[in-house]
């Protein structure tokens, strides 16, 4: 099996053969555009003054970090609200249950005392229905 | 300057005087195209200026602008989408050849550098940080985040490319044929 071209020419791997050692003559750094470095400085400078001049609009609408146990926090009082919210419905109809068994009990009472009024009149000879 | 934790204008003037080149050239051969370098080379170093203060040390710096300028680099070579037989005499112009190359031809130079522009760009990376950087193979590897096997195949495949490419123009720079 025939090696690659680059493995015939080049034994050892590490050492360069002549073409490669042409590569690297020919790829040697090239000079920068001579007004790059100031370009740098002077960009470098600006961005730096902007930076310590703006305002950083992150800062202003920014809400510092809520604590850990913020969370839990918030999470326990909608508990506690839901149950005593609860309680509080609860009573209200035992409330009201007490009430319309009040008000029906009142109105027992009213009924038996008109039918008592009712049959002492007609004892008496007064006839209501007439 | 061992650990940066600030980079002020006097570091930051130091570090464009020592890699500027460097920096410039990989972006130059990446890319091929002058401007885009430039813009390439300026935006890294501006990169550098905001988050210096994570590199350690120079060999840190170092390997962080190579890395850096490579991907940057690639990203302009793509959206350019630039064909790679496009014309590579916009910036083979002598200045920018090396002026202490006595002794090379520059014209052996510039064909080169024309035909490195005509190679895939996994391979054309890995030509440049190696006979440009004097990078090994792991290096490299390490580098790019890619298999040593890959980087040794992408090396490999696009050496013999460019002796084949040159061989129809300088068939006295293929071995065997001198």
């Amino acid at each position: 099996v025939d090696k690659p071209d680059d493995l015939k020419d080049n034994p050892q791997p590490d050492a360069l053969d002549p073409f490669e050692q042409q590569l690297k003559r020919s790829f040697g750094h090239v000079n920068a555009p001579e007004n790059m470095m100031q370009f740098l400085l002077l960009a470098a400078e600006a961005e730096k003054r902007r930076q310590s001049k703006a305002p950083r609009l992150g800062k202003i609408f920014a809400f510092p970090k809520p604590p850990m146990w913020l969370g839990g926090a918030i999470a326990a009082v909608l508990v506690m609200g839901a149950l005593l919210g609860g309680e509080h419905v609860h009573r209200l109809h035992q409330r009201e249950a007490l009430a319309e068994m009040q008000f029906n009990t009142a109105t027992r009472i009213t009924d038996r005392t008109l039918e008592h009024v009712r049959e002492q009149m007609q004892r008496a000879g007064v006839q209501l229905d007439q | 300057v061992s650990v940066l934790m600030t980079l002020d204008t006097t570091d930051f003037r130091r570090m464009i005087e020592t890699h500027q080149r460097m920096v410039f050239s990989l972006a130059l051969r990446v890319t091929g195209e002058y401007g885009a370098a430039e813009e390439v080379a300026q935006d890294v170093f501006m990169e550098l200026h905001r988050g210096a203060e994570k590199l350690e040390s120079e060999d840190h710096v170092r390997f962080w602008l190579r890395r850096v300028t490579v991907h940057r680099a690639t990203d302009a070579l793509r959206k350019r989408a630039r064909q790679p037989e496009a014309e590579a005499e916009e910036w083979m112009d002598e200045q920018y050849v090396e002026d202490n190359s006595e002794g090379l031809n520059a014209a052996l130079a510039a064909l080169l550098e024309e035909l490195l522009r005509t190679l895939p760009e996994a391979m054309r990376i890995a030509i440049v940080l190696r006979y440009q950087e004097d990078m090994l193979p792991g290096e490299i590897a390490e580098l790019l985040a890619q298999p040593l096997a890959t980087v040794k195949s992408n090396l490999q495949r696009g050496l013999q490319l460019l002796r084949r490419k040159s061989a129809v123009t300088m068939k006295e720079y293929v071995r065997g044929q001198a």
